[in-house]
């Protein structure tokens, strides 16, 4: 059976457990993955991943179909604000370290050395506020007024998180290639 | 504006299709724990909108009600529950009743906490039972004896504030006897009554005058006596 066409999320959509379950469990490690950038540990990102969930399905009746893949952002976006709420409530709030950094472009080269894995564990290594800036611009693809009201700071600060956020990744990309050079020699 | 660097690192992060090293879930036990969570939901009860409403709008009422209609009075009515006594049970001794007159208006409160009233009721007329006639005269009584309804109506002045004791009409409550009016004429009377059980049972009567007593039975004494 194919999963995620359009009678596949209907079928869903009207509580059908066979169904529902299937859906469960073929985004259960895309959306796993999507909360440990966020909150980083492992119980922590399991908690927050099941409240979504639990929260997709509750109101699932009222999902309208747009297209292939609406149903994924749709969980994609419950399973951000769940992380955002867990990290608030943890946090008390998003903390935005403002110590200056230099803004160094990060050249593709050293991108596309990386693994993926390892530009996982580096983005997880981000302060909370960075990374969650990071995460809901590049990877999630928000824009800035988005993310302003998402994470209730103005656009500038969102702007200007995200800068330092990819400057402190450039610094630790280089850090990481510089060590790993040095092990080599 | 997102760059191609940006580009890169998000399908980077979302081509990675597999969890964690080191951490393998239990799928089953985590379904059921959303069915589960989903099933409490779904049975929690909840009042229909109506209801609640409908709960609003008494209280709503019940508030305006108080609000809005004076609870001050001057008069004070102290009912009194007479039951209607049968016929038989009519012959009753001097009843002294003492009413006890509740704090009325603000500005006779102090007067009506120390008051009591003591209200004689008239003697109730003594009366004889039809059946108590027939025993004692061996005679049918003509007519029809009047059923006693007692209103005791009393003013008691308290300040220049008239109280008045009403005493409401008494439940009227069928006779356990039947009299039955047999006129001037000495014809047969017949009496037809359906009883509880769904039974019919008639009667056939007639007059005898005082003045020609029997000649060779002493006149026996009728009596009905069932429930009609």
């Amino acid at each position: 059976m194919e999963l995620h066409n359009e009678h596949f999320i209907r079928e869903c959509c009207k509580g059908n457990r066979t169904y529902q379950k299937q859906l469960f469990e073929s985004l259960y490690t895309p959306m796993f993955r999507l909360s440990i950038r966020y909150v980083k540990h492992h119980a922590d990102a399991e908690d927050c991943t099941m409240k979504g969930f639990m929260k997709m399905f509750q109101h699932i009746h009222g999902f309208v179909y747009e297209g292939e893949n609406s149903l994924q952002r749709w969980t994609k976006r419950i399973m951000v604000n769940e992380c955002l709420m867990f990290l608030r409530t943890k946090n008390k709030a998003l903390l935005f370290p403002e110590d200056d950094l230099p803004q160094i472009p990060v050249s593709a080269e050293i991108l596309m050395q990386l693994d993926a894995e390892d530009l996982n564990n580096l983005i997880l290594e981000l302060p909370i506020g960075y990374r969650s800036v990071f995460n809901l611009y590049v990877v999630e693809g928000y824009d800035h007024k988005e993310i302003a009201s998402m994470l209730n700071i103005s656009e500038n600060t969102s702007r200007s998180q995200l800068m330092k956020a990819k400057a402190k990744l450039k610094n630790m990309i280089e850090q990481q290639q510089m060590n790993y050079e040095n092990s080599r020699r | 504006m997102r760059t191609a660097e940006d580009k890169y690192i998000a399908d980077k992060l979302n081509s990675i299709d597999h969890l964690p090293e080191g951490y393998h879930p239990n799928m089953v036990a985590k379904w059921e724990m959303i069915e589960m969570g989903m099933d409490k939901k779904s049975n929690r009860r909840v009042l229909p909108m109506w209801t609640r409403i409908a709960a609003a709008v008494l209280v709503v009422l019940g508030f305006t009600y108080f609000l809005l209609v004076p609870n001050s009075t001057t008069t004070v009515t102290v009912a009194k529950k007479e039951e209607q006594k049968s016929l038989r049970d009519r012959e009753q001794p001097v009843v002294t009743k003492t009413y006890t007159v509740p704090q009325v208006k603000s500005n006779i409160i102090d007067i009506a906490k120390t008051t009591a009233h003591s209200i004689s009721l008239p003697t109730i007329r003594k009366e004889t039972s039809p059946a108590t006639q027939l025993v004692d005269t061996n005679t049918i009584p003509t007519g029809i004896v009047p059923m006693q309804e007692i209103t005791v109506q009393k003013e008691v002045a308290i300040d220049s504030t008239a109280i008045t004791v009403t005493e409401p009409t008494p439940k009227k409550i069928r006779p356990r006897y039947r009299q039955i009016d047999f006129g001037t004429n000495n014809n047969n009377n017949e009496l037809k009554e359906k009883v509880a059980s769904g039974a019919s049972l008639q009667f056939k009567f007639s007059l005898k005058k005082d003045n020609e007593p029997s000649k060779a039975i002493k006149p026996s004494v009728l009596k009905i006596s069932h429930p009609l």
